[in-house]
């Protein structure tokens, strides 16, 4: 599904990927963990198309496209969806409008009609109940004021209503208290289907109890340095990073 | 002539001006409803006795609330460049309630200059909703002037549109002559090509207790100009008096200009004073998050533009009112030239 090869990034003058190579395939759950200030939301960035970070070596593909020939809703609309670290605020557009527009943009792309007012509605308040996401917060402006769980609710909110084939959830555990974080993982859970993937950004082993990797990834200085299954996360809790740096 | 200006869903009370000339035959046909006066001036003699001239006069009696709005539309369709004048004055009595929507409105294309005077005054206890909106070529000039006397309790909230036109002077003249006035004076333009558009507010915060929040939003395209000036003046015994100033704007070119001069003079010692002034672009990562979404930038520029005009609409109490401008706003934020060809208030002739 994703394919990513010897890539390299920058912002400015600054290198902060260094040759990086993950292969993502349908069905999987991945976790990615490392140091703060590796690159990870930086890949998260890249990968969303994000124009600040200027790609120098590597290629990126998705289901057989090449990403960089894509804009960033070109992608989102191919089915790549990323949840972010820190979600922006966007005062005056509610989640409902947001959605719908997001929703049907998509739609449009894919050659559909938007979809009618009443399904949207209901399909709503269906993916509303699967982050618990009250009516009253589904009423305000994007995050506008939002608690850091709320917004990190909201991520998954969208997620759901977008139904992408590949999502990065960029420490969408972070800031959440044990019950947020239970629904927050349910949440991921439930959206899980054999043609989609899941690549879990992360500094606690706690997440990967309630979503279960296929794959963990260590990250660090820019590369994926060791990659393993469920068990390294646990011998990362355990040892520390200092035993990747070394 | 036939005119059918209508906002949908809006159940108002029309008076027709032609040319800024009061149409005497839809007086004929107006029937105000209790406790509502107009009181046409012959020529330029003075209507009352106050200084300002008028076409006619708007008189609220004391104690009435006027539950539908009154829309005065001042049709504008010389067929030669002139100078178009009207003038009128509200007064909204003791304990009243009126809301006022006006528009000047042009159906031809000529050059023309449009004056527009209005004076009001509210008297204690009443209250006022005046929405000033305006349908007119993009060649003309627009100068409106209103000025405002309140009087102790009573209540304005003032909305000023500023879609098309070419050059759009807007002056507000209000002051607060008796204690525990209160207003909201709200602006919104939004204009591209060559449009130029000059906002002059003056608030007058003469009496104790007063409360005013001013709040103008502008978004600007191509090489068009805005110039805000806002005074705000708060006298010496002005004490606990609550001002509030505030002027946002969104460039979206390097050629398009603003000026915001906030002037704010304060000679009272407990008072809530405050402004703010802004110019800026649109939030990047705003924009980057919606795309991230499969918003194309585009759509995502026009929804964060929107949201921004957003700001001053949700005021509108009259919710047809409301819906209209929410509509009018989102086709001219996509680029629709919104002129008398395709003639918003959908007047038939
Ligand atoms: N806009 C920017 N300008 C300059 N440096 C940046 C910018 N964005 C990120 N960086 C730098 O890139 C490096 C990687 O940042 P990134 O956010 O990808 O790390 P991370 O692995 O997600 O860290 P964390 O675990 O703290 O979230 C950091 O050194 C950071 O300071
Ligand atoms: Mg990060």
């Amino acid at each position: 599904m994703l394919t990513i090869k010897n890539l390299h990034a920058n912002i400015g003058e600054k290198e902060i990927l260094k040759g990086l190579n993950l292969q993502v395939n349908a069905g999987e759950v991945h976790a990615i963990m490392g140091p703060n200030g590796t690159g990870k939301s930086t890949l998260a960035s890249v990968v969303a198309g994000r124009e600040k970070f200027i790609v120098t070596q590597g290629s990126i593909t998705f289901n057989g496209k090449n990403l960089f020939d894509l804009s960033v809703e070109e992608r989102a609309a191919e089915g790549i969806f990323i949840g972010f670290q820190y979600p922006v605020e966007i005062p005056g557009v509610s989640i409902a409008n947001f959605m719908r527009t997001a929703v049907n943009e998509q739609r449009r792309y894919r050659g559909l009609d938007p979809m009618p007012i009443f399904e949207f509605q209901a399909m709503m308040e269906e993916k509303q109940k699967i982050v618990e996401l009250t009516d009253k917060l589904a009423g305000r402006s994007v995050n506008e004021g939002f608690s850091g769980g709320e917004k990190k609710k909201n991520e998954i909110f969208q997620m759901a209503m977008l139904e992408p084939k590949l999502a990065i959830l960029d420490e969408t555990d972070s800031g959440l208290d044990i019950d947020a974080l239970r629904i927050v993982a349910n949440g991921v859970n439930k959206l899980k289907r054999p043609d989609n993937a899941t690549v879990v950004i992360t500094h606690y082993q706690r997440l990967l109890d309630y979503i279960v990797p296929d794959f963990v990834h260590i990250m660090y200085d820019g590369k994926i340095v060791k990659t393993g299954d469920k068990t390294l996360a646990l011998e990362l809790e355990d040892k520390g990073y200092d035993w990747i740096k070394s | 002539m036939k005119f059918t200006c209508k906002i949908k869903n809006l159940d108002a009370y029309l008076l027709i001006l032609h040319n800024g000339v009061f149409d005497q035959k839809s007086i004929r046909h107006f029937a105000p409803p209790k406790g509502v006066k107009i009181i046409p001036c012959r020529d330029t003699r003075p209507c009352v006795s106050t200084e300002n001239t008028g076409n006619f006069r708007i008189e609220i009696t004391p104690n009435t609330i006027v539950e539908k709005p009154l829309q005065l539309i001042n049709v504008i369709d010389t067929v030669e460049p002139l100078d178009v004048v009207h003038a009128f004055e509200i007064v909204v009595g003791q304990g009243s309630s009126l809301s006022l929507i006006h528009c000047d409105e042009s159906m031809n294309n000529v050059k023309n200059t449009i004056q527009t005077n209005v004076s009001i005054e509210l008297k204690s206890h009443s209250s006022l909703q005046y929405y000033n909106l305006q349908n007119i070529n993009n060649h003309s000039t627009l100068n409106n002037q209103t000025e405002v006397k309140q009087h102790e309790h009573s209540r304005l909230i003032s909305h000023t549109y500023t879609l098309n036109g070419k050059i759009l002077n807007k002056h507000q003249h209000i002051d607060f002559t008796e204690e525990y006035a209160n207003s909201d004076v709200q602006g919104l333009y939004l204009l591209d090509k060559n449009q130029d558009c000059f906002h002059r507010i003056r608030l007058n915060h003469n009496q104790p207790n007063g409360r005013s929040n001013q709040l103008f939003k502008g978004i600007l395209d191509d090489s068009a100009r805005a110039h805000f000036e806002g005074y705000v003046f708060v006298e010496k015994h002005a004490q606990k008096t609550e001002a509030l100033q505030n002027n946002k704007n969104l460039l979206l070119t390097d050629k398009a200009n603003v000026q915001t001069h906030p002037f704010l003079e304060i000679y009272a010692d407990d008072v809530k004073c405050s402004h703010g002034a802004t110019i800026g672009q649109l939030d990047e990562d705003a924009l980057f998050y919606s795309r991230t979404r499969g918003i194309p930038e585009k759509q995502a520029k026009t929804l964060l533009m929107y949201a921004f005009a957003h700001d001053v609409v949700r005021n509108v109490h009259l919710e047809p009112l409301r819906e209209y401008l929410e509509n009018l706003i989102k086709r001219r934020l996509n680029g629709e030239n919104i002129t008398c060809e395709n003639c918003v208030f959908s007047c038939v002739r």
